[in-house]
């Protein structure tokens, strides 16, 4: 179903990601670190509900747990010497808060790409691909329908092994080595023969004597139009902001505080980033009947 | 023919001479947080473009898309059919093999686009373009070693060859990308205690894929020479 946000174009949907995940690894400042995995965050949940909450338990977290320690050992530097490691270098108070900022970063960005996997689905990555390369999104779509064939011919050739007591977990590792590799020579003369065949078949048919040409579902309506300037907007204002809401770590911590313009423009982005939620809200507010 | 040589030569110059160093620039001058990941992702891109463009842009036969699209697939899918053996990955070693029998080019598309579609499926990451970059340069080296000389191509030199390659290629390149993803700055300090987390895996891979290269390198290739030269396909392939 392509309801809510999963709707718009494409080509829009792609670009409102890249930049959301421009935006989460290239900001300092953590008021827009905060903004950037809390939105991503809402939205996840939004979409997966549970599993976004496993997802952050056993994926983000432990991967946050690891940036702050890596950092925390690798960088010598800052002024402020908390206390030394037994080997001799120094653990430093801007580290572990640059630690905590980097970890913030690449949550957010994981957390992004979890929604990302969910609303950009492969279809829309070929027709996207497609127009830039079509040859290239032509093999794509048809190993996409090779894989499951191989994996099924595998299954096949499996089972007969099996039945003749080829590679049976009783043998040795390196008969078992042996019986692998044969099902392997087995299966790829398969798939050279099926693919000679899908060749031969497709030139039958006059492959490549004119250009393909596409079909698409996809409509750029006025929605799409409405976000794309959105996202312009919010490209605009991320470079204009640039200075103001960026934050030194090194050698000491320096976080400024938000002026108007780049306070007001923060708002901008929550706004921007809160925006897949809000519409996806407001369509299931808008088609229930009770 | 000529002329869309130097096209290609065109864009690729373009690519390495300028865009890279506009990338750079630009990171360090105009982006606040100075993220590397970000800039070795849009380097990747950069480096990747000939190589896609070269297959959009020369004349090809209807087998060789085939071809290309049933290696991808075979790469992905071949593990299914070692579901017994789970610690064989036989991806890199089909890489390798496709990149000896059909040259360099088919090698970087097919190594490239198969961690492409594996992570299809599971998913894309933060990995996904140095899996890709990684994977595809292991292919392209191959390719490159094997695919000019018959004399090259025993199974001894293929499988060190393959396993030296998944070690250092594949493995470095997905090793630089757990730095840039922890950490800003890039250092061999920072690539080292990464690298020696890394360690155990990287020498499983390299290891099984060097014994798959060393069982099937023969067999297979023979079976891929034999429909290269049959159907006349990747003939002018550099």
């Amino acid at each position: 179903m392509s309801t809510g946000f999963r709707g718009f174009h494409p080509l829009t949907g792609f670009t409102f990601y890249i930049l959301i995940f421009i935006f989460s690894l290239t900001a300092t400042h953590p008021l827009c670190l905060a903004a950037v995995l809390l939105c991503g965050l809402f939205y996840d949940i939004k979409l997966h509900g549970k599993k976004a909450l496993s997802f952050l338990i056993k994926v983000v977290l432990p991967f946050m747990l690891l940036a702050l320690v890596f950092n925390g050992i690798v960088n010598p530097r800052g002024e402020t010497q908390l206390f030394t490691f037994p080997w001799g270098k120094p653990f430093t108070l801007e580290s572990a808060v640059f630690g905590l900022i980097f970890s913030l970063r690449a949550a957010s960005t994981l957390i992004w790409l979890s929604s990302f996997n969910e609303i950009i689905s492969n279809e829309k990555i070929i027709f996207l691909f497609g127009r830039l390369s079509p040859r290239t999104a032509l093999v794509i779509s048809m190993s996409l329908r090779f894989i499951p064939l191989i994996a099924s011919q595998a299954e096949e050739i499996n089972s007969a092994q099996k039945g003749i007591g080829s590679g049976d977990a009783s043998q040795s590792f390196s008969g078992r080595l042996k019986s692998g590799i044969k099902r392997l020579s087995i299966l790829v003369t398969w798939t050279l023969e099926r693919g000679i065949d899908t060749s031969d078949s497709m030139t039958a048919r006059g492959f490549g004597l004119r250009k393909r040409t596409h079909y698409s579902r996809y409509i750029f309506s006025l929605r799409d139009a409405f976000l794309m300037l959105f996202s312009v907007a919010f490209i605009v204002l991320f470079i204009l902001t640039g200075s103001s809401l960026s934050c030194e770590y090194f050698p000491s911590i320096s976080i400024p505080v938000p002026d108007a313009f780049s306070f007001f423009s923060l708002i901008f982005f929550v706004i921007f980033m809160i925006f897949p939620l809000i519409y996806d809200t407001a369509e299931e507010k808008k088609w229930s009947n009770f | 023919m000529r002329k869309k040589s130097s096209l290609l030569t065109v864009i690729s110059v373009v690519c390495t001479l300028i865009l890279c160093p506009l990338i750079i620039y630009f990171s360090r001058e105009f982006i606040s947080g100075k993220s590397y990941y970000l800039a070795a992702v849009l380097m990747i891109i950069c480096a990747v473009i000939p190589f896609f463009v070269y297959f959009e842009k020369r004349e090809i036969k209807t087998a060789e898309i085939v071809i290309l699209a049933i290696m991808t697939a075979l790469a992905v899918a071949s593990r299914s059919v070692l579901m017994f053996l789970p610690q064989i990955k036989p991806t890199a070693a089909i890489v390798i093999i496709t990149a000896c029998a059909f040259g360099p080019n088919c090698g970087f598309l097919t190594g490239a686009l198969s961690m492409f579609l594996s992570n299809f499926i599971f998913g894309q990451g933060m990995f996904t373009p140095f899996q890709m970059l990684g994977m595809g340069l292991t292919g392209f080296f191959a390719g490159l070693i094997f695919s000019k000389s018959e004399k090259l191509r025993n199974k001894y030199i293929i499988s060190i060859t393959g396993g030296f390659l998944t070690f250092f290629v594949y493995g470095i390149c997905v090793d630089i990308s757990s730095v840039l993803m922890l950490t800003d700055g890039f250092s061999l300090k920072n690539l080292l205690p990464v690298f020696a987390s890394g360690l155990t895996f990287n020498i499983s891979h390299c290891v099984t894929t060097a014994i798959v290269l060393f069982l099937t390198a023969k067999p297979m290739l023979e079976k891929f020479m034999r429909l290269r030269i049959k159907y006349g396909i990747f003939e002018q392939s550099p």
